[in-house]
């Protein structure tokens, strides 16, 4: 009984902690969204405005996080340059979503050669890191924000394939999927009507941690040189730039890295909280 | 094991040929003409015209590929008109800076990572496991690149002890193999402390204590052996990640480096480089999987089965 007792405890607390954490991460996600949007109205001089007076200027009440080399505010630049991440993160794990879902319910519907070409390739692509598959498609493509997007969707689609592929296999055998078959529906409503509902749950909880991997792809690639070219104001390249600066000012090298790593955690963590609620089975013991 | 080597040679030759086909297609893919793109920045008649004979650029595609093929068998991966040298010479010097980086950190995230999972899993719940959960989930969010970069801050700027960038001295890989092995241990040292209290749990375990076994004896003896199988699998899987992470830190901390290389390549458009680059990284990721795959099997006889 007691043991009973200290289990529903047990879940309960996890409970408040997981719901707790869902806000957490959804609150901190909505002010970055919203300090994306809103960036033109907090500082409507835009992210290019030089000033060579003052460059390299340690935090003050004026630039509260100092300036660049060019004498730009730097706190401008990262709220600018939130709208690059959230730009990369949500059209390339949207792309990578839809090409990949896709993919995927064809090749668990039609199986056949079908499935097994694009189960090969996207096995292929799966085995290597995204930042190389990213590297490799900029080298075609010439680096910029554009040429991102396109890399790292390219990395992403094999997983929301995989997931898709062995989820439609596994509705098809379903009764009422074959209801369906069973009074002469066609492929492709079943397909959206059938299978598609069922396996938005599961897209949504990879598509939220695949926002987390596509920012720190893109910051990747921008540190690299390969992506967001100046003056764009990007994290990852304001990070590659502050690398000169370190000796005079090193606080160009800590704003952007902090920005990355905190809009990272909270859509890694939306991702969890999500999967608790679309994917229960899921849930880690840990809690 | 034979059959299991064979069944995984069968999966590894369509993964060659799609890597090669991939490295080949770059300089076809990309925007231009291909002679063009590699005779480099100065291009004259008769040099686009010696390179459209030594890769046969006006041949149909398939015979493109297949002399590209029969070049790379000879070890020839093509010039650098950018650095006036053959491309296999430069990845000669670059890759070896790469497999120290990556080898050093991967040794030092298993160092690290392993005496971490080991402590956490044989107390599950108590505050030193949640503290050392609470440190994999950080060092997993830190992105590699700034986390060289708050090391460069830390102890190259403020305390003066280490090198900033550089190679050649011991003492310039130090800093590159500490951020390989932050962001590396995370991954290792959950792996064996879900390992560790897993086995803990089992009855026999218990029966080990009661006999009268220590606690270090019950972890050293039953725990830690089962839980170093899964950690080779997953060193296998990790490859590709350990090289592009030296790749990046390569431009952190000014290392001459595949990565280094290969992205002045891209930004220079010096494609036979780019070319080469990508065509030794792939095959080098899908080998170490292979060698790991062959590696599990070999000491997990019951997945070669499967």
């Amino acid at each position: 009984m007691l043991q009973h007792a200290q289990q529903a405890e047990k879940v309960r607390t996890g409970w408040w902690r997981r719901r707790l954490r869902l806000l957490l991460a959804l609150a901190f996600v909505a002010l970055f969204v919203a300090l994306a949007l809103l960036a033109p109205l907090l500082f409507a001089h835009g992210y290019n405005q030089q000033n060579l007076m003052s460059s390299l200027m340690p935090p003050s009440s004026g630039n509260p996080l100092g300036t660049d080399e060019f004498g730009r505010n730097e706190l401008a630049r990262i709220v600018w340059g939130a709208q690059v991440s959230l730009e990369v993160g949500f059209i390339a794990v949207l792309a990578g979503a839809a090409f990949g879902g896709l993919l995927g319910i064809v090749a668990g519907l039609f199986g056949g050669v079908v499935d097994t070409l694009i189960s090969a390739v996207a096995d292929v692509i799966w085995s290597f890191p995204i930042i190389l598959l990213a590297i490799g498609l900029v080298a075609i493509l010439r680096p910029g924000v554009e040429s991102a997007i396109v890399a790292i969707a390219f990395g992403f689609w094999p997983q929301y394939a995989r997931v898709v592929r062995s989820s439609t296999l596994e509705l098809r055998g379903r009764n009422f999927v074959e209801a369906a078959v069973a009074v002469g529906a066609s492929q492709w409503r079943i397909a959206l009507r059938h299978i598609l509902p069922n396996v938005l749950g599961q897209i949504v909880v990879l598509a939220s941690v695949g926002v987390a991997d596509a920012i720190l792809a893109e910051a990747t690639l921008s540190f690299l040189g390969l992506g967001a070219q100046p003056p764009l104001p990007d994290w990852g390249g304001m990070l590659s730039a502050a690398q000169t600066y370190v000796l005079q000012a090193p606080w160009l090298s800590l704003a952007p890295g902090v920005a990355i790593t905190l809009v990272v955690i909270a859509f890694n963590e939306l991702g969890e909280a999500l999967a608790d609620v679309f994917a229960p089975q899921r849930r880690s013991l840990a809690g | 094991m034979a059959g299991f080597a064979f069944r995984r040679v069968l999966v590894l030759l369509p993964e060659l040929f799609a890597v090669s086909l991939g490295a080949f297609l770059i300089v076809h893919l990309a925007p231009g003409n291909p002679a063009l793109l590699l005779a480099g920045l100065h291009p004259t008649p008769s040099l686009i015209a010696a390179i459209t004979r030594e890769w046969g650029l006006n041949l149909p595609l398939p015979e493109q590929y297949v002399r590209f093929l029969l070049q790379l068998f000879h070890g020839n991966l093509g010039y650098s008109m950018m650095e006036q040298r053959p491309v296999a010479s430069l990845i000669a010097s670059a890759l070896p800076v790469t497999l120290t980086i990556g080898g050093g950190g991967t040794v030092l995230a298993l160092l690290l990572g392993i005496p971490l999972g080991v402590a956490a899993g044989r107390r599950t719940g108590s505050f030193l496991d949640r503290l050392i959960v609470l440190i994999t989930s950080v060092t997993v969010s830190v992105p590699l690149f700034w986390l060289g970069i708050l090391l460069v801050l830390a102890f190259s700027v403020r305390l003066g002890w280490l090198p900033s960038a550089g190679w050649g001295s011991f003492r310039q890989m130090i800093l590159p193999w500490l951020a390989l092995g932050i962001n590396g241990l995370a991954i290792f040292a959950r792996m064996m402390r879900n390992q560790i209290a897993e086995v803990l749990a089992n009855d026999y375990v218990r029966t080990a204590r009661a006999k009268g076994v220590s606690s270090s004896g019950t972890v050293w003896r039953h725990a830690f052996r089962n839980a170093v199988i899964p950690i080779i699998a997953l060193l296998g899987l990790r490859v590709g990640y350990i090289i592009a992470g030296s790749v990046v830190l390569e431009l952190v901390f000014l290392l001459p480096g595949m990565g280094q290389l290969m992205v002045q390549a891209i930004l220079n458009s010096d494609y036979t480089v780019v070319q080469g680059t990508m065509l030794v990284l792939g095959i080098s990721v899908l080998l170490a999987n292979f060698i790991a795959d062959l590696a599990y099997g070999w000491v997990n006889p019951s997945i070669r089965y499967q």
